[in-house]
């Protein structure tokens, strides 16, 4: 690949899949700004490369998988559960909202680490080949994995919202 | 034949093309099973994308001359190594 046709291929990836990445890393991460200077960072080692790899998607998923693993034992460990940047209550939304997020973030704390990633995955709008390549699953599961993960996830949260009324 | 779990999960998902797509649509007509069972899923899918949705939070905005130019300047540390001076 030349420089120039390498520079067209890095702008078109960059185009298309920055946001989706910044999507999926601030939920699962809970901080917009961290999820920012990951995704940069995601894209910096792209270019740095020099080439694109097979699946450019699920590389830059797994870079960024990598950078949160080395950027995140410190914060769970101390909140024994992903960390929250939600606005307070009584600067944002109100109060209700407020803890119907908190039991979003509860509901996807206590799903499996798999699960979690699978259901961002498909809420940043991944194809479910992306998610097997990210995943290292099987593409003819996904949809299975994600069913059950999507039944666990409603089990959990209308728990939690129940609760609430 | 019922479809299965993964596949009318697929089908609510956009994975799966013409003309199974209409193949599946002709069948959640007829075949209360599966009607049922689709039905479950959309409403699980539908609960997880609307909790999602208020967990997100706006980007500062990603930029891509900073990506490129941190290259040229290799030496220079990125925004993230910065940040965590």
């Amino acid at each position: 690949m030349s420089s120039d046709s390498f520079e067209h291929a890095f702008r078109i990836v960059f185009e298309n899949r920055a946001a989706s990445l910044h999507r999926y890393l601030s939920i699962l991460s809970g901080d917009p700004g961290l999820a920012d200077d990951i995704a940069q960072e995601c894209f910096i080692r792209l270019y740095r490369r020099g080439s694109m790899p097979d699946s450019p998607a699920a590389w830059l998923v797994t870079v960024a998988h990598n950078l949160l693993r080395d950027e995140n034992p410190r914060r769970t460990r101390r909140s024994g559960e992903l960390p929250s940047a939600d606005p307070s209550p009584d600067t944002d939304a109100g109060a209700l909202a407020a803890e119907r997020v908190a039991s979003a973030r509860r509901a996807l704390a206590l799903l499996p680490e798999r699960d979690r990633q699978l259901l961002l995955l498909r809420h940043a709008g991944y194809e479910y080949r992306e998610i097997a390549q990210i995943l290292n699953l099987v593409p003819s599961g996904i949809g299975t994995m994600l069913a059950r993960a999507g039944a666990a996830f409603r089990r959990i949260y209308e728990g939690f919202d129940r609760a609430l009324d | 034949m019922h479809w299965t779990e993964g596949e009318l999960q697929a089908f609510l998902d956009g994975e799966i093309r013409e003309p199974r797509s209409g193949e599946l649509e002709r069948h959640l007509i007829v075949c209360e099973v599966c009607s049922k069972r689709f039905s479950a899923l959309a409403v699980s899918l539908a609960v997880t994308e609307h909790a999602l949705d208020a967990l997100e939070r706006p980007s500062r905005g990603l930029d891509i001359e900073r990506s490129q130019v941190s290259t040229s300047l290799s030496s220079a540390p990125s925004r993230r190594s910065r940040r965590s001076r």
